[in-house]
């Protein structure tokens, strides 16, 4: 393992006062969240469409479009990553540093065998000799679940289906061991049975590399699924945060209380009326 | 007599034998009772869509045939089907595709109030103004929203959108195909509270297309289970829900993610 | 950047219209006086950009041709427009044989280069401007066919169409108003680079003088004159090639950028 600065004291991941705008408006999107994650800790980013959860996401990626201002402090693994240019963020990512997608469909590209997709990934960051990477491929897509890789390293994207390609993203994301891996809702466009399978493989994967996670998502129960922590977002900031268990079974802030009720489908008798945030947590403006 | 009847129906994409070829639906029979809040649960690629799109005369079946009280619709031409059109409405799934980005919401609800084929065949509301005030009003929103562009609203707002839409020309029968899967969590429980309240306010019969069990346990009364365009098991929602027989159920069942704590 | 050059062809663009309005009621001197005592002027005073071998006042011809310019181009836009954008629609609805149809249709009106037509209308009828309008309108038919029918295609998986289906609504009133207006912007960027093509069709064939009675004579026809004087004046050729190239790049300018501006997934990223 190629840890780097995880000595157990200091975090890998040290957010401190993100501020995010956009645009020459100056939108202020992100108002000054800070949080941490510890190596191997894994983090639930929980919040509804607009929260800014996938914004902070970018941000540590240092993926964000060109007319977005970041400040504050991105710490990884001790370094400052707020200020870095694309030259010195690129062989953080992938490496150090990866993401799955929510849509495996577009996060792959659709005129190229996911194969040598997967090993470009692995080229960009280990001086390999062709062959040895593609059997290091081929070992991969079997260890996400994939079955006949060899077959599934020469297709192409559409000819994988929606589980599959999601599969091999997780594969492209976990290649190079990498200490911190940030998935965006990566099993939101996918049926429940394969959410399913996937959630495992991502349980199983993330122990077996010894990777800190960030997982982004909007539904409380595939959270608990993965992480052990979660912060929860509303409008831009972080309004709660703690262990799983605590937030889910006693949450503080009336947003998440009305978070964890509408997530609870099951709890509620047939016929009765579904509980909503808004019995909890009255907003202005947004319905 | 029911009011919808599917009888032995199968649709196939692509000239069968050729490659590519695939059989979405595979000889599907049901019966739709007025009244009935039925549920049809799978995942993708299982022919749930495709079936009501058919049941909404939007695709054709290529054998089998489709009865809305006692009238055949598949395989009619458009301007035959002014009865269904007028009370059959839909709702799809992602209400960003469904509501047409350059026009006015109070454009895209009238919309079904303006068609002439809806005119001629039904009785549909003439007063496009006070019909569009009442439907907002029923589905939650206020009469301002009625000079937004869809893009300016929030999910749960589009969707609610969708639903005005649906409503406006008095369907009795309302087709909603996922309605809260593009949704946020937190919006869905209200979207679903919505339909629940409208389907039993205005007697409405409703067919949900969805791929959660849960979901469709709230809503609907009878659940039809489809798998590979063939129906896996029927029955009551709370018996499929509590008591599941065939082994594709219960593996739907245990895949909902649930809280672990 | 992107924006730098939509603005420059939004501004280039403008000029041109301009000088073709202030035309309409002011020139420095009247476009048509010949006077043959102040033939081949170097540019200076009192005549800005000089005058040509017919004692013409260049800048005065130019606003002029910049009249005939404009109007060239926005007939022959429309007339390429009003026939390409139906048929495009009509193939991206109906699909099937419909479509192959009209992509064969083009197919074989691409063969057929614009000059080619010009050529043929001109020795049937006469040469004009109005033969000149007509065969770069018809020459660009197919460009407006493939792209309406290309924006269809997306437009129609929409859901909005099915929606609009499921209401009762017609084939007809969906195309008017759900396709149309959702297909408008490509269209926009479309117009905006046939108008360039359309300017410099008009000027090959004014050249070639298969455009030529017309009171105000196009920059074209000025080139044409400016060969005469290649070798003793070259600063003659120099004024309507400069002001077809310019509005050209202006046009191709703004339709790059009205792409770019209008391309959802740059807009999202903005």
């Amino acid at each position: 393992m190629n840890r780097s600065g995880g000595d157990g004291t200091t975090p890998l991941l040290q957010v401190t006062d993100l501020r995010i705008e956009f645009g020459r408006s100056r939108r202020e999107v992100v108002h000054g969240i800070s949080f941490s994650l510890e190596p191997g800790e894994r983090l639930g980013l929980i919040g509804e469409s607009g929260s800014g959860k996938t914004v902070t996401a970018l941000a540590v990626m240092g993926l964000l479009a060109e007319n977005a201002s970041v400040t504050g402090s991105i710490r990884l693994a001790g370094r400052e990553l707020v200020g870095l240019g694309d030259k010195d963020l690129a062989p953080l990512r992938g490496a150090l540093m990866s993401m799955v997608f929510q849509e495996p469909m577009t996060a792959l590209d659709p005129t190229m065998p996911v194969g040598r997709q997967v090993a470009e990934v692995l080229l960009l960051h280990q001086h390999l000799p062709r062959g040895a990477a593609r059997g290091r491929v081929v070992d991969v897509l079997g260890e996400v679940g994939l079955e006949d890789p060899e077959r599934v390293a020469d297709a192409y994207p559409h000819a994988l289906s929606g589980g599959q390609r999601q599969r091999v993203v997780v594969a492209m994301a976990l290649i190079n061991r990498p200490d911190l891996v940030i998935c965006d809702e990566p099993t939101t466009a996918l049926d429940v049975t394969v959410q399913a399978r996937v959630l495992k493989l991502l349980d199983a994967e993330l122990d077996a590399v010894g990777a800190s996670c960030l997982f982004i998502s909007h539904d409380l129960a595939v959270v608990s699924q993965l992480c052990e922590r979660v912060l929860v977002m509303l409008d831009g900031a972080i309004v709660e945060q703690g262990s799983v268990a605590q937030v889910f079974t006693a949450p503080t802030h009336p947003y998440t209380r009305g978070l964890v009720a509408t997530a609870r489908l099951d709890a509620v008798a047939p016929g009765e009326r579904l509980p909503t945030v808004e019995d909890y947590y009255a907003r202005q403006d947004r319905t | 007599m029911s009011l919808y009847e599917v009888d032995h129906v199968s649709r196939r994409y692509g000239r069968d034998g050729t490659a590519g070829s695939v059989l979405a639906v595979d000889d599907v029979s049901l019966a739709v009772e007025a009244g009935q809040r039925l549920g049809i649960v799978g995942e993708s690629g299982s022919g749930k869509s495709t079936l009501v799109r058919m049941m909404a005369a939007l695709d054709q079946p290529t054998s089998g045939v489709i009865r809305l009280r006692d009238d055949v619709v598949s395989h009619r031409r458009e301007r035959d089907l002014g009865a269904l059109r007028s009370s059959v409405q839909l709702v799809f799934q992602d209400p960003r595709s469904s509501l047409d980005p350059r026009m006015l919401v109070g454009t895209i609800v009238t919309e079904p109030l303006r068609s002439r084929l809806l005119k001629s065949s039904g009785d549909v509301p003439t007063d496009h103004r006070t019909r569009l005030a009442e439907v907002l009003e029923s589905v939650d929103l206020p009469l301002e929203i009625a000079d937004r562009f869809p893009h300016e609203l929030s999910g749960g707002q589009r969707q609610r959108v969708a639903i005005a839409r649906a409503l406006a020309p008095r369907p009795q029968v309302l087709i909603a195909d996922e309605p809260v899967s593009a949704l946020d969590v937190s919006v869905r429980a209200q979207v679903l509270n919505l339909v629940r309240d409208l389907v039993s306010a205005h007697g409405l019969t409703l067919v949900m297309v969805s791929h959660d069990l849960t979901v469709v346990r709230h809503v609907c009364d009878t659940v039809i289970v489809m798998r590979r365009g063939r129906i896996e098991e029927r029955g009551p929602s709370e018996q499929l829900y509590e008591d599941p027989q065939s082994a594709y159920t219960k593996e739907l069942l245990a895949s909902i993610p649930r809280f672990r704590l | 950047m992107r924006r730098a050059g939509l603005w420059t062809g939004v501004f280039l663009v403008a000029l041109v219209i301009l000088a073709a309005l202030v035309s309409l009621v002011w020139t420095p001197y009247n476009p048509l006086q010949v006077q043959p005592s102040q033939t081949l002027r170097p540019a200076g005073w009192p005549h800005l950009l000089g005058t040509d071998g017919f004692g013409i006042d260049i800048l005065s011809r130019l606003l002029v041709g910049a009249r005939t310019t404009v109007y060239v181009g926005v007939v022959a836009v429309s007339l390429a427009a009003l026939g390409g954008v139906p048929l495009g629609i009509l193939a991206g609805m109906l699909g099937g044989w419909v479509s192959q149809v009209v992509l064969r249709v083009t197919d074989i009106l691409y063969a057929f280069p614009a000059l080619l037509l010009a050529i043929l209308l001109a020795a049937a009828v006469g040469a004009s401007t109005t033969t000149a309008m007509v065969a770069i309108g018809i020459a660009s038919i197919p460009a407006f066919a493939r792209v309406a029918r290309a924006a269809t295609l997306i437009v129609m998986t929409q859901d909005y169409i099915l929606a609009a289906r499921a209401s009762g609504t017609s084939r007809w009133t969906t195309s008017v108003r759900h396709v149309l207006p959702n297909i408008a912007a490509v269209l926009g960027v479309q117009a905006s680079v046939s108008f360039g093509i359309a300017i410099l069709a008009e000027a090959a064939l004014s050249y070639l003088g298969l455009a030529t009675p017309h009171p105000h004579p196009p920059w074209g026809r000025m080139l044409h004159d400016a060969q005469t004087y290649i070798f003793s004046a070259p600063v003659q050729a120099l004024w309507p090639g400069l002001a077809i190239a310019l509005s050209v790049l202006g046009l191709n300018l703004l339709g790059d950028g009205l792409r770019d501006h209008l391309d959802p997934r740059l807009r999202e990223a903005a």
